[in-house]
């Protein structure tokens, strides 16, 4: 029987790698710090597995096909989007997980949009440079990742209770896993930050921290009480996002978050957050 | 309503090597064959990302299409032309298209 044994919130900011001396020196190294806390704290964890929780920024898909949301099931690359410092790479899946994932939520109510063969973007390849990566390097082997989408930053967006559904089906797939399987889950964006709009730039520190101290709480229903309207006035249609946190804090049993870090970046257009969720029977 | 369709275009020329070609070659007679209103070609020919967002279309899809085949690709100008009067929010976008 697999576990789900954690789970992390982190940001995916392509701006640290346009500009990445845009920002005070002694933050901008606090920022790259708190990846390298995240990549020791996933090894520490000792998953055999990762599953990141992403979402498209209109590059991946256009108007043709808009999926609410997705998991790769096969080969998958990227990220799709250049990005000075990250690189174009093949990405080791765990296929068997995947499609079990997709088979258990056939029972569920749950039909998948799948990917067969998938190019990520930098939502995925973020954290799993910077997180996954390192985290392989501490632990001295690998650890397949699977890609999961979330519509957040297009509309129709996901809905948050069923964003919310989604991490639980992971969970209910794992733990029906016919593998000891150890699986942590990243749910990677926000938190506020405004993408092509005249407010690009502005971060809110208050609307962040408040969806920090939710996460701490390991407050789903409060994460999911958020509505449309009122994240786009706080947080910015960045921080639509959001909505992969709570897939994340569904999928942990009985999350608790402790909070690992947060810098407001204006220069990287961002408030960035970083936490970690703690099954409760884990938590001190 | 054609946001559908503007969001359509600026998609592809956003991320189609081809279409952005035919764009940067001939930009009316590429829109000729999409569902556009007069005034919405212009919109798109003249860069005029302030009123495609009033119609709805989705902003990371004119910052690319901004980022990706406006003369300047100059991101203070492309806020300037969303009407931001200060440098409060100055700083620096995100290239996100590959």
């Amino acid at each position: 029987m697999g576990k789900i044994v954690g789970g992390f919130w982190m940001p995916h900011d392509p701006v640290m790698f346009v500009a990445p001396e845009a920002p005070p020196k002694e933050q901008r190294d606090r920022v790259w710090g708190l990846y390298e806390d995240c990549a020791r704290r996933l090894a520490e964890l000792e998953p055999t597995a990762v599953i990141i929780v992403g979402c498209d920024h209109y590059i991946l898909f256009g108007t043709h096909c808009l999926p609410r949301y997705l998991i790769g099931t096969g080969d998958v690359d990227g990220p799709i989007d250049r990005l000075p410092g990250l690189n174009r790479e093949v990405v080791d899946n765990h296929e068997a997980l995947a499609r079990h994932i997709v088979a258990h939520g056939e029972g569920q109510g749950i039909d998948w949009s799948v990917a067969r063969s998938f190019t990520v973007d930098h939502s995925f390849s973020i954290p799993h440079q910077l997180v996954v990566r390192p985290a392989e390097r501490l632990m001295g082997r690998r650890l397949p990742s699977i890609p999961v989408y979330l519509a957040c930053g297009v509309d129709p967006f996901i809905r948050f209770e069923r964003a919310a559904d989604l991490g639980r089906q992971i969970r209910g797939a794992v733990e029906t896993f016919d593998a000891d399987e150890r699986v942590a889950i990243i749910g990677s964006g926000g938190i506020s930050h405004w993408v092509g709009t005249a407010e690009s730039g502005r971060v809110n520190e208050d609307f962040d921290r408040e969806v920090l101290a939710i996460g701490e709480r390991g407050d789903l229903v409060a994460l999911c009480g958020y509505r449309d309207e009122e994240i786009l006035e706080r947080g910015g249609n960045g921080a639509m996002e959001i909505r992969n946190f709570a897939c994340a804090m569904a999928a942990v049993p009985n999350a608790r978050g402790e909070i690992i870090g947060y810098e407001a970046v204006p220069a990287w257009v961002t408030g960035l957050g970083f936490l970690q969720l703690i099954p409760q029977e884990d938590a001190q | 309503m054609s946001r559908n369709v503007l969001e359509r275009v600026l998609w592809q020329l956003s991320v189609e090597r081809a279409a952005k070609e035919r764009f940067r070659e001939e930009p009316r007679k590429f829109l000729s064959r999409f569902a556009l209103s007069p005034e919405e070609v212009d919109m798109v020919v003249d860069f005029d990302v302030a009123a495609l967002q009033r119609l709805g279309v989705n902003p990371m899809l004119t910052m690319g299409f901004w980022q990706e085949l406006s003369p300047s690709r100059d991101m203070r100008l492309y806020k300037e032309r969303l009407g931001a009067t200060d440098n409060r929010y100055a700083g620096f976008s995100a290239a996100l298209k590959g």
